[in-house]
């Protein structure tokens, strides 16, 4: 692994800090823990590293780890849903910060890595390599594919099938009612399986404004918290159809705003409860 | 397996939330249990939506639950370890523990025709109807 991609994680500003830093949004933290109890006798290499956490970043085929000192927590970035999912073989090099740099070769065969969800599902090892016990390998695919099949049952039964047809052919989905001047336009944008797992912390499809003559005025960004895609999809629609699109509308964010000043002008005069949406 | 082919129509609720939804339903003397936490839950920030177009089948459950059994028999029972397993994959403990206590019990929606959603802000006429709960709204 080159040393140079490792070092381009973030570690300084963090190694003094004693109290556990807000969550990042779209992080899971995992503990780390040491077999002895004392992490004084696990790195004799590389000197006492007292307190430890760990920073793993996992890229498309890297996964980076920092031991950073006076602290018991870590976290985890870029991962869909803990550390483990989207490993695909056993072992994976890592590497640990020292203080005083990147050592691959360091003695952490104590250190164990646990997850909330899988306690002890993977390890450092001796060499450096961070493996991963097969069966965490990858999530159980079967509560999500059930979360979908009920998704779709459900949305079907409703009357709405049609449309969650189209929008998981990949075509997009107009939605509104009569007596708005709007047109929601949602579009799945996400591998169906991996939106329902880990919805995510943005809208796990994409969803755009227009008037009902076709004028785009803007992206949305708008979720129901920790809920699958394809229901997050129906409770959109259920929000339109009820006529109660403007609880959407102030809630969302507006990434993507046309640029026609006139256009957010007018919209901005006849919905002055969304003015400083459009403005 | 006793079972019993009937559509039952009752109040339910069916919670959109992480293991796909869940719908529940209750008998008349734990609607006030449930009414209560509709009224927390409209605390959190849910959004409820009534529909009229919802028949339901309540479940109690026997024997192992298949897609067919479900479809056809209205009473079915499971063992308490099975039951226990039903419960804890719901993503949401003030559900799991209305129906670990009894006050509600797991159900399956039967639905048919196109339902016209409405928003229901009183606790009440969602504990009598058929009802969709959607977690907190949150720009992303």
């Amino acid at each position: 692994m080159p040393q140079a991609a490792l070092i381009e994680t973030p570690i300084s500003g963090s190694v003094t800090q004693a109290t556990e830093p807000p969550r990042t949004p779209g992080t899971r933290r995992v503990i780390v823990t040491s077999r002895t109890g004392t992490s004084t006798a696990i790195t004799p290499t590389i000197g006492t590293i007292a307190n430890t956490y760990l920073r793993v970043r996992d890229t498309i085929d890297t996964v980076t780890a920092s031991v950073i000192s006076n602290a018991t927590w870590a976290e985890v970035t870029n991962c869909m849903d803990d550390i483990y999912i989207n490993f695909v073989s056993d072992t994976r090099p890592i590497s640990i910060w020292t203080g005083n740099g990147w050592n691959t070769s360091t003695t952490c065969s104590q250190w164990i890595i646990q997850n909330w969800d899988y306690p002890n599902a993977a390890q450092i090892l001796q060499n450096g390599n961070f493996q991963c016990a097969k069966k965490y390998l990858r999530p159980d695919p079967r509560p999500i594919r059930s979360a979908i099949k009920k998704g779709i049952k459900l949305i079907t039964g409703l009357g709405f099938g049609d449309e969650i047809k189209v929008f998981l052919g990949g075509s997009s989905v107009e939605v509104s009612h009569p007596e708005s001047e709007f047109k929601f336009v949602l579009t799945k944008s996400r591998d169906i399986m991996d939106a329902t797992r880990y919805p995510g912390y943005s809208t796990p499809y994409k969803l755009e404004l227009y008037t009902k003559t076709n004028v785009f005025i803007s992206k949305l960004c708008v979720i129901m918290e920790q809920t699958p895609v394809l229901d997050q999809v129906l409770a959109m629609i259920m929000f339109i159809r009820s006529g109660d699109e403007d609880i959407i509308l102030k809630t969302a964010n507006y990434p993507g705003l046309t640029q026609d000043r006139e256009l957010r002008g007018q919209l901005a005069l006849r919905h002055p409860h969304l003015r400083h949406k459009f403005a | 397996m006793e079972a019993t082919i009937e559509a039952v129509e009752r109040p339910s609720l069916t919670f959109l939330n992480g293991s796909g939804d869940i719908t529940i339903t209750w008998d008349e003397h734990n609607k006030e249990k449930i009414i209560e936490m509709i009224k927390n839950k409209m605390a959190e920030g849910y959004t409820f939506f009534t529909t009229k177009k919802i028949p339901l089948v309540k479940l109690y459950r026997k024997v192992k639950v298949t897609e067919a059994s479900l479809d056809k028999c209205e009473h079915v029972v499971i063992d308490d370890d099975a039951f226990e397993k039903m419960v804890k994959s719901v993503d949401d403990r003030d559900v799991a523990e209305q129906v670990r206590n009894g006050n509600a019990s797991f159900a399956r929606p039967k639905m048919f025709g196109r339902a016209e959603p409405v928003l229901e802000r009183d606790p009440r006429k969602v504990a009598d109807s058929k009802a969709i709960a959607v977690r907190k709204v949150a720009g992303g």
